[in-house]
């Protein structure tokens, strides 16, 4: 309740004459100008492409830590809309929850299709020592372990952001290394060692 | 520019956090067409507007709203408009969006930071009250209302969200007035209602639908476990021979047999190699022993999934079987050599790296892999299957949620008698809140106890329209003296300005206990 003992003595009457008025508060209240509905987010919310529902098949050799390449991020936008500048934010983890996550900011390219574009390889995968595995507690071991992975990005431009996509996810299984050309990179390069690359089935990415 | 007075013809406010948020309603007089102004889009968008009422040259804001639509009304030709100013966050009833991903942090202070990020509140204009300190460890808005997110969360701990007067962020708890009791005396009221929902209208049980259980919050008693074993012939051909076939057993005994050496003993369990005595060594098309300088292996878990923690490594050559002079197997642990990576794991399975053995001998190695067993009670059963030569359980994920979901349910007693209140009317009539961020039972426990002391007030209803007051706001407690007394919160309150000026207040009672309305 407001306090006020003038107001709350005459409303108590039966027969009021109350009085109001109406001014204009715009430069008074919160942000002085309203032209962004989101506060900082005024970019189109990016749509995911790649990778989602994909099992990666990781090429590994004896020491092999980290995928040798990683994988690019691929999304739509609309077909308005400039890249130049722009840069990707990508938060991932083995979490469903995102309980713990790892942030990743890549620049953004032409994706090579209509409205595509991607991000540069980003390595979402690690191999632990034992001696290090041990020391992780049960939520750690499923954010950095778990072989299905969960994600969602948005884009960055000028100090602005996007809304955040929808969640998606991708799977990681591995094998040994093998001498020989198994396929091709994501931009079509042949691929003549193949250890640490992630193979969708299709191409090394 | 500025709304004259003068020209407002009627102007309804209507404060209702329970309902799509809260609007003013006015006709304005535009004979001179001097408000076409407000038809502009950008001056929709754009503009921000403070209602005052009060008497006697005393005023106090009754309502502040940045939003706002308008149209040449309807009936009048153009010389009125219809305007409605909406409350400032009012888009985002509807609008589908997704927020940052907030872990660990109270929700006091998730409600601070949407509201400053994506609502566009300043610190100054956020109000949260007591009792929002609970620690949530996942919260995340994705692809639906912010605003209603946010009411759902505080509804869940017992608070309601409304914009003030000031166009203030407001978080409160609901049926803890902040101010002293407002009375009326009967001759004040102008007219009053009660609107009690008989037994029939009501939910028998609550129940609340929390986040799904992670697999890491259902480990069965966090003892650590042989998930699974697998023996890898990296320098010899040999078939692992099991003289236990029931596979939980094996996993027994390997899960005492951590980081020991043994040798199979007559009558023990053990795990031996059925072709020992005519081992071969791994060869090459050349004929040459080529033994592999890692080895990545994938170990299905035998029993249920869990989270692998450990690896133990043990290993056995030729040249140690002859013990006493008999022909056997020595298992030892592996020396500090052998190096294991974790690659990765899922439900069914743990990846791992071997490498690090010696060349020269040609073991055999046994790896085993330890980890924290999920807790059966949260996986169905499905059946049994004889599979070969050994039985399995088929199981699946388990689809109920009351099991693998954070979850608690409450039944409503029947207010004449006692008794179930489901009992009474022979049937059930649940309420289910689903809550993604409650992440406990006991927070389930406690959500389901504020939601339904929410339910409970909404049964016994009362409204009244008494002389126009700009001072009553949401939450006040209003006491009103009529036959008998009714003691009620303020949940709802409509302005009626015009040539006649009056206030409707509605709101949950308070004193249900001495049955007002009879």
């Amino acid at each position: 309740m407001i306090t006020n003992a003038t107001i709350l003595a005459e409303c108590k009457k039966k027969l009021t004459n109350p009085t109001f008025s109406i001014t204009d508060y715009t430069s008074s209240i919160g942000k002085a100008s309203y032209d962004k509905p989101y506060g900082l987010v005024y970019i189109p919310t990016p749509r995911l492409a790649f990778p989602t529902g994909v099992t990666f098949e990781m090429c590994l050799g004896q020491t092999t830590e980290a995928p040798k390449n990683g994988i690019p991020f691929k999304f739509y936008m609309p077909d308005d809309w400039d890249y130049s500048g722009s840069q990707c934010w990508i938060v991932f983890s083995g979490d469903k929850f995102l309980r713990t996550t790892e942030y990743s900011l890549s620049p953004i390219s032409d994706g090579g299709g209509t409205d595509l574009y991607k991000t540069d390889r980003v390595i979402t995968w690690h191999s632990w020592e034992l001696s290090t595995w041990k020391l992780f507690p049960n939520l750690l071991k499923i954010h950095y372990g778990y072989t299905t992975f969960y994600y969602r990005i948005k884009i960055e431009k000028s100090g602005y952001y996007s809304a955040w996509s929808e969640l998606s996810s991708f799977s990681t299984s591995f094998r040994e290394a093998e001498q020989g050309v198994l396929g091709t990179d994501g931009d079509g390069g042949s691929v003549t060692d193949e250890t640490g690359y992630m193979f969708d089935g299709v191409k090394y990415w | 520019m500025d709304i004259s007075k003068n020209d407002i013809i009627s102007m309804t406010v209507s404060l209702n956090s329970e309902g799509q948020g809260d609007k003013v309603d006015m006709i304005l007089d535009n004979k001179s067409k001097k408000y076409n102004e407000l038809l502009n889009l950008d001056v929709r968008y754009s503009k921000f507007w403070r209602i005052t009422a009060g008497y006697k040259g005393t005023e106090v804001p009754i309502f502040t709203g940045r939003n706002f639509f308008l149209n040449i009304a309807k009936g009048t030709g153009a010389n009125s408009l219809s305007l409605s100013i909406l409350e400032r966050n009012s888009f985002f009833e509807k609008a589908r969006m997704s927020s940052n991903y907030y872990s660990n942090i109270t929700l006091e202070d998730i409600i601070t930071d949407v509201a400053k990020k994506y609502l566009g509140y300043t610190d100054a204009e956020i109000k949260i009250g007591t009792g929002f300190d609970t620690v949530i460890d996942s919260f995340v808005v994705n692809q639906e209302s912010v605003i209603r997110k946010l009411r759902a969360a505080v509804n869940a701990f017992g608070g309601n969200l409304y914009n003030d007067a000031y166009g203030n962020f407001c978080v409160n708890r609901m049926y803890q007035t902040l101010s002293p009791v407002i009375t009326y005396d009967k001759s004040l009221i102008q007219n009053y209602s009660f609107e009690l929902k008989g037994v029939q209208d009501r939910y028998t049980d609550i129940e609340i639908v929390g986040r799904e259980r992670a697999m890491d919050e259902v480990i069965r008693d966090d003892k650590e476990v042989c998930l699974g074993f697998q023996l890898l012939p990296v320098g010899l051909f040999a078939y692992p021979y099991v003289n236990i076939s029931r596979r939980r057993f094996r996993n027994q005994f390997l899960q005492e047999k951590k980081g020991l050496p043994y040798s199979p003993e007559d009558d023990k369990p053990n795990i031996s190699l059925i072709t020992f005595y005519d081992v071969t060594q791994k060869v090459n098309i050349a004929g040459e022993f080529t033994p592999e300088p890692f080895t990545i292996t994938s170990q299905t878990n035998e029993a249920l999934k869990g989270i692998p923690s450990d690896v133990d490594i043990k290993y056995c050559t030729p040249e140690e079987t002859e013990i006493a002079g008999k022909k056997t197997e020595y298992w030892k642990p592996a020396p500090g050599t052998y190096l294991v990576d974790i690659l990765g794991f899922n439900d069914k399975q743990t990846f791992l790296r071997v490498r690090g053995y010696p060349t020269t001998n040609y073991p055999v190695i046994l790896v085993s892999t330890y980890g924290y067993e999920i807790d059966d009670r949260y996986v169905l059963h499905k059946g049994i299957k004889i599979e070969d030569w050994k039985t399995s359980i088929i199981y699946e994920e388990n689809k109920m949620k009351d099991l693998s979901h954070y979850h608690s349910i409450g039944h409503f007693e029947d207010p004449s008698g006692g008794g179930l209140l489901s009992d009474t009317m022979g049937a059930v009539n649940l309420k289910t809140y689903n809550l993604d961020f409650v992440n406990s039972d006991t927070l389930a426990e406690t959500c389901l106890n504020y939601l339904g002391a929410y339910e409970y007030y909404q049964g016994q209803r009362f409204s009244m329209t008494i002389p126009f007051n700009p001072l009553i706001e949401r939450n006040d407690l209003v006491q009103a003296s009529l036959d008998k007394t009714v003691l009620f919160y303020v949940t709802g309150i409509t302005h009626k300005i015009g040539s006649f000026c009056s206030t409707e207040l509605r709101g949950v009672i308070k004193n249900v206990n001495d049955s007002p309305w009879i």
